[in-house]
């Protein structure tokens, strides 16, 4: 067991895991066996959910053994159950469930995105300088420009948004996706020699 | 912020909020709309399908964006499903990154598709939630048999003859994909393929699409509601994006105010010498 | 041996990324030149579990949406290695700290840490494999369980370093109403503008990346910046003589392409 706990092997599957479509890719040679590993990839991403469903039940399992938050955890795990067992029992429910309940209480909890953000443009947009003022600018024109009313009545309008849009947004985007690019890059080098161990847990 | 409740200021804004995006669902204003060049871009390939072209359909958004990418991908659904029936395309739904994206397709196939008259297994099919994500995309274009196994309802291959023929991305002539999450890995692994793919994304993701729509590695895209209603406008089949237009306009221009206002305040209270 | 039509540039770009960070993390090593500059972000840990000690209160960690089997890896990685260092602080404090995720690998992973970061600091009675909570794939039962657990537990500190998308603003706006010290860091820079109205202390785009290498202070991780940085230059410079080329009517990057 102590040989199966040396840090070595999980790094020597990950150079493995990593080079294998790597080298499919550039080469052509190990195609088969690249997309082996792609099945099995798919295979371990739908058994990790396991590991996240005995998380969750311990936890709230403890929750009621310990009475602490009793009736949230009895009503996740409750839901939890009666929801997996409904998808094999009455799919009529199941669709019912997630039509009528879970959509529309999804979609309330993703709006609150939009009243923090109206409390953020009250509070937080001031002129308070010179890249303010231009911040706030821009803010205001892209605002106007998603506003499917006023572009129809600009439409000088949308040839400012447009600029905006496609020159220095796609300039900045671009940039920001180069540099998570050679991120990405230097950190697969860094845990490929082994440098790079935050996921491989602490110690 | 202080702890505890909201300020009564905060209230006030989010009090007229409501008010204002209830307003057109009670009282219909009818504001003018404008259909963008994306809008009509998109619109224009998919109607270029030909009859025996196979399209697959990536719904991936979750469902807490309903409200901006639903709208759209049900306008895209029915123009698809109306394609089937008009040329004889072929459809094929699939989700990869979480199963939100599947319970989305298929309730959109229940609540808003008419498939009468329509064959599964040879006009459409569902494929329901292949696990994997990017992984999952990178097996669907260069091996779709290895990754596809059975469809949303447990079906084999063998039982659904559309799929008999489809190895590769190379037999498939149009890829779209909905995502309220990072547009990368699509045209990461489905780009560079010389297929039009197409997205349809929330409004905040839209400029992370334009490096790839610039490159032509992204051959169109659809961002929220406004884009949603034009296409509806185009298909000539209205829905929730034309509905929730007039609201989508007010909140925008409430968003102004209130910028505007904000600042009027500040300056108002730092003459005063007052202080925040 | 390389397939025919394959991009090459794509190799030579590896290859040119890796030479520059093996060049600088071995000139580090022999001649230390660099240091990174002090983050307020990560000096705040420390007084920040310092006053959840004082009010009794837990303090509440996440890295975002995001995962290590996806294209935010580093961001993870990166409030991974964060968590290391405020496992430690809170595990000297005394202090209970919560981190929640929506990715379930995640979970082994988090509970080694946080052990780790107890034992380290003296405490190791006080883990809990609870700590970690996981609630499930979804962005919206994250950023719900994480609202609830912030307005009922009212924890003294609020962090979330990593790759964080829309459930972010949520998060914060609960960790604003409920009095919390916030602190953040991202390198996705589409909710900075929102993260700086509501986080006392921020790591903006790549000060994150650079975090990590500072809580491991050794001079390989600072050369891992600046062979990133001495690639990035010369992109720079790339991008202005092909822009200068282009605009003189020569296509600069397609000839290079042909060699």
């Amino acid at each position: 067991m102590s040989f199966l706990k040396r840090i070595e092997i999980p790094i020597i599957l990950f150079a493995i895991g990593s080079l294998l479509p790597l080298i499919d890719y550039y080469t052509g040679n190990l195609s088969i066996q690249a997309s082996e590993l792609l099945s099995w990839i798919v295979i371990l991403v739908t058994f990790s959910y396991l590991i996240g469903v005995v998380n969750l039940f311990r936890y709230h399992l403890n929750n009621i053994r310990r009475g602490r938050d009793i009736y949230y955890s009895i009503l996740i795990i409750g839901s939890f159950l009666f929801y997996l067992a409904i998808a094999y029992l009455n799919k009529g429910v199941y669709d019912w469930i997630f039509s009528t309940l879970y959509t529309p209480l999804s979609v309330a909890i993703s709006s609150f995105v939009g009243f923090y953000t109206y409390t953020v443009f009250l509070r937080g947009a001031r002129l308070k300088s010179p890249t303010a003022v231009l911040l706030l600018a821009v803010t205001i024109v892209i605002l106007l420009y998603n506003t499917p009313t006023i572009r129809a009545l600009s439409p000088q309008l949308i040839t400012v948004g447009d600029w905006i849009k496609n020159v220095p947004n796609t300039g900045a985007y671009r940039g920001i996706l180069i540099g998570m690019g050679i991120s990405m890059i230097v950190l697969f080098m860094r845990a490929i020699i082994g440098r790079e161990r935050s996921y491989l847990g602490g110690g | 912020m202080q702890s505890g409740s909201l300020p009564i200021v905060d209230r006030a804004v989010f009090i007229i909020f409501i008010i204002l995006i209830a307003i057109p669902a009670i009282m219909p204003l009818g504001l003018p709309i404008s259909i963008s060049s994306n809008t009509v871009e998109v619109y224009r390939q998919i109607e270029g399908l030909k009859g025996g072209d196979i399209a697959m359909w990536i719904t991936d958004f979750s469902v807490g964006t309903w409200g901006q990418v639903g709208p759209a991908e049900v306008a895209i659904y029915r123009h698809l499903f109306d394609l089937i029936r008009r040329k004889g395309i072929k459809v094929i739904i699939v989700t990869t990154y979480s199963v939100d994206g599947a319970l989305n397709a298929e309730r959109i196939l229940r609540e808003y598709i008419d498939t009468a008259g329509l064959k599964y297994g040879e006009d459409y099919v569902n494929l329901g939630w292949i696990p994997g994500y990017e992984t999952t995309l990178a097996a669907l274009a260069k091996d779709f048999q290895s990754i596809v196994k059975t469809d949303a309802y447990g079906n084999t291959i063998d039982k659904l003859p559309m799929l008999r023929g489809v190895r590769s991305i190379s037999d498939i002539a149009l890829i779209g994909f909905s995502t309220s999450t990072s547009p990368d890995p699509y045209p990461r692994q489905l780009g560079g393929y010389n297929k039009p793919l197409i997205i349809n994304t929330l409004i905040a993701t839209v400029p992370w699409t334009l490096p790839y729509y610039e490159k032509r590695l992204i051959t169109g895209y659809i961002g929220a509601e406004s884009d949603a209603a034009g296409y509806e406008k185009l298909t000539g089949m209205p829905g929730e994006g034309l509905r929730t237009l007039d609201a989508q306009s007010l909140s925008h221009i409430y968003g102004v105010v209130l910028i505007i206002v904000g600042n009027i305040w500040y300056f108002t209270r730092r003459r005063e010498g007052g202080r925040r | 041996m390389i397939l025919a039509g394959k991009k090459f540039e794509l190799i030579l770009t590896v290859v040119c990324i890796a030479l520059a960070y093996l060049y600088m993390k071995g000139a580090e090593r022999r001649a230390p030149r660099y240091r990174i500059r002090k983050f307020p972000a990560l000096e705040a840990i420390d007084e920040a579990v310092g006053r959840a000690a004082e009010m009794n209160r837990p303090v509440h960690y996440s890295t975002g949406i995001g995962g290590t089997d996806d294209q935010y890896a580093p961001m993870t990685l990166s409030g991974l290695a964060i968590l290391g260092r405020v496992a430690e602080a809170c595990g000297r404090a005394g202090v209970y700290l919560r981190y929640t995720t929506p990715r379930a690998y995640l979970v082994p992973v988090a509970q080694d840490i946080l052990k780790a970061g107890y034992t380290k600091s003296g405490n190791p009675d006080m883990y809990s494999p609870d700590m970690v909570y996981y609630v499930g794939e979804y962005q919206t039962a994250f950023m719900t369980s994480v609202m609830g657990y912030i307005l009922r537990e009212r924890p003294a500190v609020n962090m979330i370093f990593g790759a964080t998308l829309w459930e972010t603003i949520n998060q914060l706006g609960a960790g604003a109403i409920a009095g919390c010290i916030q602190l953040g860091g991202t390198p996705r820079l589409y909710y900075i503008p929102i993260m700086i109205c509501v986080c006392d202390y921020l790591l903006i785009g790549e000060e994150l990346y650079v975090a990590g290498a500072a809580l491991e202070g050794t001079p390989g991780s600072i050369g891992y910046f600046r062979g990133q940085d001495l690639f990035k230059i010369l992109l720079i410079v790339l991008f202005i003589l092909a822009a200068a080329a282009s605009t003189a009517g020569f296509n600069l990057i397609g000839y290079l392409s042909t060699w």
